[in-house]
């Protein structure tokens, strides 16, 4: 430091300050930490979102759980055969019916039997018939009769002063067997600490008489409070009975009471009866199956009508092959049909009003699975989900998604029973009643695996790719993921979503892109200073209303008044445009000290044009439905009534007049150009001349596009169907409107942001040049502002498809792919917003509502991605200026 | 553009009856052939009544009013707001010559360029008063289309403002506007403007790149080539060098000797060697007043008022 005497009489302290120091470390500290806390946080969501929805396509795991000798099932006719086997929801206790009718339940963990129950049914038993979420069964005997059988487990809870010391000493999800005074069955430590106590109870209902020889085929269903049973004897005689509930108000008690029955005789086939009998959970169908394949279909939607064959079908196209098995899964309207060289197909019925069948409705294969490769000996169906597990003869125990036709699980058999000299195919397979495990008897042996489904219905192919679900006449895409029933299927389709999230953002750019543009070029370009610093403002209130008032107006006040005024906006859309450019032309036309001198008020006079347009919508509205829609809009949106014609022609009508405009500019502006500088015209005649071209241009273009419209209709198209169609009240324009209502203030912002960055001196330069400001804006202003129009297309395009309150109140939430402007849509953010507060915690509709959250961010992520690449390229160019 | 134009006043003068070459003849005062007497008779206060406010007359050398005007400006008085700008201006630009407009930091000479071809009605606080005459037509009459009368002028900006497009395209960008579309003619007419600007050989290899590419006294030239394929009647040049460096300048210098004669020229400066070297005709403005206005050579050399000497030879300013 040099003696240096301060020139404004002040020393400066050279030292920074404590307090600065300070300052300035804590501030960059915090700005590091909220930096950095700002993207971890941002990339925190998207982990998290991947965390939840990655378990969805996790494979399906079974592993083998225990395999226990249980000596005491018989496996010859003598001693019984075993006909059918269930298990309690805990996978404690099961229990075993043989054909002697003798019920035997089990230890699941030791295989030891507990004890024996006979039914006392005075007759072997031959056919059971189960309803898949019941525990009710039909026992067919060799008398000709039919029981209805309840196998169900009574669980009782014991506390721990009433139950044995032995029992005391049980620890948490521990099982042994219990007996009380009067019951045996299996007690549980809970994870509350209660004592579970299960036994299972067999009722034995009354005989219900079918035939006086043996019942050789039964099928039951129970369609609502109706009870249907098919039954065939061993003369092939087929009785349908359809029963109905009646109710003993005095016990209590409930019996069944035949209302209708019809008889058919079955012949054999190559002197076979059939091999199996499935009668639909609806109720309406009868399945009649030989074993080469060939079923026959009844409809016993009217019984008292008798049967009637609606169809024939043969289920396997191989004429050597020979089913092994047939069986429907949950829901009972989708049967899988194995043959014996292991191939698996599953088949439902469907309506076609192109069937040759007598009900309309036909039997289609819809799914091929992956082979087991070997014949099919068990099958099991799940009662909670459509996945069925097939075991085959080499004991091999495979596991399928019904939907979606594909292989979950595979379990070989395990070393034992592969060692073991014969190597006994597996004879009965079971799906536990929670899907959590497999039971298999193979020979006389009980074998059990631990199963984890996961997310079975949830694959790559089901979310993005159309499947063909049951019932349905094809593959679609389709978005249903919960229903009334438990037995629906879910359709985890996300194709439908997408699609509406981006129609409702096409729909809405189209309407809002272009006029929040144009504002932004009128108000930077045109507009003076000091008036533009009110309206931008202003607009930039809009975006203050919060969509859920915007939906609200939308769908409450908006649509209604869109559909009664429809025809008035199709023609407006026509008519405000043509009556601006006739206002341009009857400016042009006034003598030049007027139009200078009026000048400052051409806004007001533009203004004007635009309840001209309305009124003359107003008026032509009428015509346009008399002429176009044939007088009623909305019968011909519904095809009901008039022809395509009306709407090839609006469609072609903006082609075509971009058409004419594009060949005017091109050849014949230049070509008047050239003469009247030739022939020296006045500025009164070259104007009139232009408006003779436009009139004529306008009326060139309406023939044009009714011509094509013609030639459209004699083609044999019709636009309704791919771009218009029914009238649905909350529809795509209707959100158009409002959600482009809503995106203009931020596109409008960062618009004119962008034009009112270019330098003045452009402006200068094209302005001194002698250009008019729209051609300034046009050619040299926009050019210039390309990055920022373009982002702020983009934030606006992130915005709509972001959007949610408005498109979930006034879109109509239907999840369908239809491009018709009229109808309808759900996007991912509205399906999430309707969803997610009925999902079950990590269930699989838990999980793919995440996964729409996720498909949101990356549609989002990439439109911004394109967006910032874009205005970068743009900006190089600019970044000179 | 409704709003701007309206916003201005507009108030043209009645004529008073004798044209400008009278008017500027007329204000010559009597014996001027003697700059040392002229220069003394107001003396050193005529800078501080102007700081007053008080009208001073305006001292017209008697060759200036010989001349042919190519833009004649009478009694043309300009506000910003409350504030006036602009007072009293009559001046006569010859036409074929180069006109320089010189004075110390807003003494107004470029808010008369500018209102020349009417670039001031896009500033919505300016009020005029006054008339100009561009080859005889009114240019402020409520009547004329401004967008026509700028196509009779060429204007050259302070900084160089080529558009973000094309050499090529820049230069036609006149002719752009006026709709032609024939590739022969836009070519021929892009070379010449670009001979003519001094730039064809640098730049007859790369025409169709970025004009930003170009160095700035590449740029300024481009703009002027821009200028002279509008094909204009007069030329303004606007401290079109001020943002180059010394061998720019000395090009777009040489540039102007070489057109003044098919052009007519009103250029402002800062510099007044750049203005001796290049002008016929020299204008000293001061405080939005036109103080002496005659041939360059005089104004340099034996101005008629000391003020005027002070100036050029550096004494204040």
């Amino acid at each position: 430091m040099t003696d240096q005497k301060p020139f404004t009489g002040r020393t400066r302290q050279r030292r920074t300050r404590w307090g600065v120091a300070t300052g300035e470390i804590a501030s960059r500290t915090l700005i590091t930490v909220g930096g950095i806390g700002t993207i971890v946080a941002v990339s925190t969501v998207f982990v998290f979102l991947l965390w939840v929805v990655v378990p969805l396509f996790l494979p399906a795991q079974m592993t083998p759980a225990r395999e226990v000798p249980a000596a005491w099932i018989a496996a010859d006719e003598t001693d019984g055969a075993v006909l059918e086997f269930g298990v309690d929801e805990f996978q404690t206790t099961g229990w075993v019916l043989n054909s002697r009718g003798v019920v035997t339940s089990f230890e699941v963990e030791t295989g030891r039997s507990l004890a024996e129950q006979d039914l006392e049914l005075d007759s072997l038993l031959t056919s059971v018939a189960s309803v898949p979420g019941y525990a009710v069964h039909y026992l067919a005997g060799e008398d000709g009769n039919v029981r209805e059988a309840d196998f169900g487990f009574a669980t009782d809870f014991l506390l721990p002063e009433d139950v044995t010391e032995e029992a005391r000493a049980l620890t948490e999800d521990q099982v042994m067997l219990y007996e009380t005074d009067d019951d045996i069955g299996m007690l549980q430590k809970t994870t509350q600490g209660q004592y579970r106590f299960q036994t299972l109870n067999v009722d034995v209902g009354d005989a219900m008489e079918f035939f006086t020889t043996p019942v050789r085929l039964l099928t039951a269903s129970m369609p609502g409070n109706e009870l249907i049973l098919g039954a065939m004897s061993n003369d092939g005689e087929l009785i349908v009975r359809r029963h109905a509930k009646r109710e003993n108000i005095l016990t209590g008690t409930s019996s069944w009471e035949e209302i209708d029955a019809a008889t058919v005789t079955i012949e054999k086939r190559d002197g076979a009866l059939p091999k199996n009998l499935l009668a639909t959970g609806a109720g309406d169908q009868l399945f009649v199956i030989w074993e080469d394949g060939f079923l026959r279909r009844f409809n016993i939607r009217r019984l008292e009508a008798g049967l009637h064959v609606a169809e024939e079908v043969d289920l396997l196209p191989n004429a050597n092959a020979r089913l092994s098995h047939v069986d429907f899964i949950l829901g009972q309207n989708t049967f899988i049909a194995a043959d014996q060289n292991g191939d698996l197909r599953s088949w439902f019925n469907i309506r076609d009003a192109q069937a040759a069948t007598s009900d309309k409705t036909t039997l289609v294969s819809a799914q091929t699975f992956p082979p087991t490769g070997s014949p099919v000996t068990a099958f099991a169906a799940s009662s909670r989900s459509r996945i069925f597990a097939v075991g085959s003869h080499d004991g091999r125990i495979t596991l399928y998604q019904a939907t979606t036709g594909s292989q979950l699980a595979t379990q070989s058999p395990s070393a034992e029973s592969s060692a073991s000299e014969n190597k006994a195919p597996i004879s009965h397979l079971l799906l536990t009643p929670k899907d959590d495990g497999v039971i298999s008897i193979v020979g006389d042996r009980i074998a059990r695996f631990v199963l984890d489904p996961r997310h079975p219905e949830a694959t790559w192919t089901s979310i993005f790719r159309p499947l063909w679900y049951e019932s349905y006449p094809e593959r679609e895409h389709v978005w249903q993921s919960s229903g009334a029933n438990q037995d629906l299927e879910p359709k985890l389709g996300l194709m439908p979503l997408i699609f509406g999230s981006l129609k409702a953002t096409l729909y809405s750019m189209l309407i809002g892109a272009p006029l929040a543009l144009l504002a932004a070029i009128y108000t930077s370009e045109f507009l003076t200073p000091s008036l533009r610093v009110k309206v931008k403002p202003t607009i930039e209130l809009m975006a203050s209303l919060p969509s859920v008032v915007l939906g609200f107006l939308a769908a409450l006040v908006f649509a209604p008044f869109v559909e009664t005024m429809i025809s008035t906006i199709i023609a407006g859309a026509f008519s405000l445009p043509l009556c601006m450019l006739l206002g341009a032309f009857a400016w042009q036309l006034i003598p030049d000290q007027w139009s200078i001198a009026l000048a400052r008020w051409r806004l007001l006079f533009i203004a004007l044009s635009i309840p001209c347009g309305i009124l003359v919508a107003a008026l032509m509205a009428p015509l346009v439905e008399k002429v176009v829609f044939a007088g009623d809009m909305h019968r011909w949106l519904d095809g009901q009534i008039g022809t395509g014609i009306g709407g090839w022609f609006l469609l072609f009508l903006p082609l075509c007049f971009a058409g004419m405009g594009l060949v005017t500019s091109r050849y014949i502006n230049p070509w008047m150009r050239e003469r009247s500088h030739r022939h020296l015209w006045s500025g009164k005649r070259f104007i009139m001349i232009d408006g003779v071209k436009f009139i004529v241009i306008a009326a060139l273009g309406l023939l044009t596009s009714f011509a094509l419209a013609l030639v459209f209709h004699a083609v044999g198209w019709d636009p309704r169907g791919i771009f218009f169609g029914t009238y649905v009240q909350r529809n795509a324009l209707v959100v158009g409107f409002v959600m482009g209502f809503a995106i203009i203030p931020i596109i409008y912002t960062i618009a004119d942001d962008a034009l009112a960055a270019v330098p003045e001196h452009l402006r200068s330069a094209s302005l001194g040049a002698g250009a008019t400001q729209w051609q300034t804006a046009v050619r040299i202003v926009v050019p210039a502002a390309t990055s920022g129009l373009f982002s702020a297309l983009m934030i606006g395009l992130g915005r709509a498809v972001g959007e949610t309150m408005i498109v979930l109140m006034a879109g109509g939430n239907t999840p369908i792919m239809d491009w018709n402007v009229f109808n309808g849509f759900r996007t991912l953010s509205a399906n999430i917003a309707v969803e997610l507060p009925e999902a079950v915690r990590n269930s699989t509709h838990y999980r793919m509502l995440f996964l729409a959250a996720l498909s949101l961010f990356v549609l989002t992520f990439i439109v911004n991605t394109i967006a910032e690449v874009v205005r970068i390229r743009f900006r190089r160019r600019i970044v000179e200026l | 553009m409704p709003e701007l134009s309206s916003a201005i006043k507009k108030e043209p003068t009645v004529s008073s009856g004798k044209g400008l070459k009278e008017t500027l003849a007329g204000a010559v005062p009597v014996g001027t052939g003697n700059a040392g007497t002229a220069a003394a008779k107001p003396g050193p206060n005529r800078l501080d009544a102007i700081a007053k406010g008080q009208y001073v007359e305006p001292e017209v050398h008697k060759t200036v009013a010989g001349e042919n005007f190519v833009l004649e400006v009478e009694q043309f008085n300009l506000w910003y707001g409350e504030r006036q700008a602009l007072f009293d201006i009559n001046i006569g630009v010859p036409a074929g010559k180069v006109t320089a407009m010189i004075g110390p930091s807003g003494c107004g000479k470029s808010t008369l360029l500018r209102c020349v071809n009417r670039m001031n009605d896009l500033i919505d606080i300016v009020r005029i008063q006054g008339t100009m005459r561009l080859n005889g037509d009114s240019i402020y009459d409520r009547r004329v289309d401004v967008i026509e009368l700028r196509k009779r002028m060429g204007m050259v900006f302070q900084k160089p403002n080529p558009f973000p497009m094309s050499i090529f395209e820049n230069v036609v960008y006149p002719l752009r506007i006026d709709g032609e579309r024939n590739k022969a003619v836009l070519e021929e007419v892009c070379e010449r403007s670009l001979r003519g600007a001094a730039l064809w050989e640098e730049v007859k290899d790369r025409l169709h790149q970025n004009a930003l590419g170009l160095s700035g006294g590449q740029q300024q030239r481009l703009c002027i080539a821009r200028a002279i394929a509008a094909e204009p009647e007069v030329l303004l040049l606007d401290e079109p060098c001020s943002a180059l460096d010394p061998i720019a300048t000395g090009k777009v210098e040489d540039l102007i000797q070489e057109i003044k004669g098919e052009y007519s020229i009103l250029i402002v400066t800062h510099n007044m060697q750049q203005a001796s070297r290049i002008s016929d005709y020299t204008m000293f403005m001061y405080l939005g007043r036109m103080i002496e206005y005659g041939p360059t050579a005089e104004i340099f050399t034996r101005p008629h008022l000391s003020e005027t000497n002070a100036y050029v030879t550096g004494r204040f300013g």
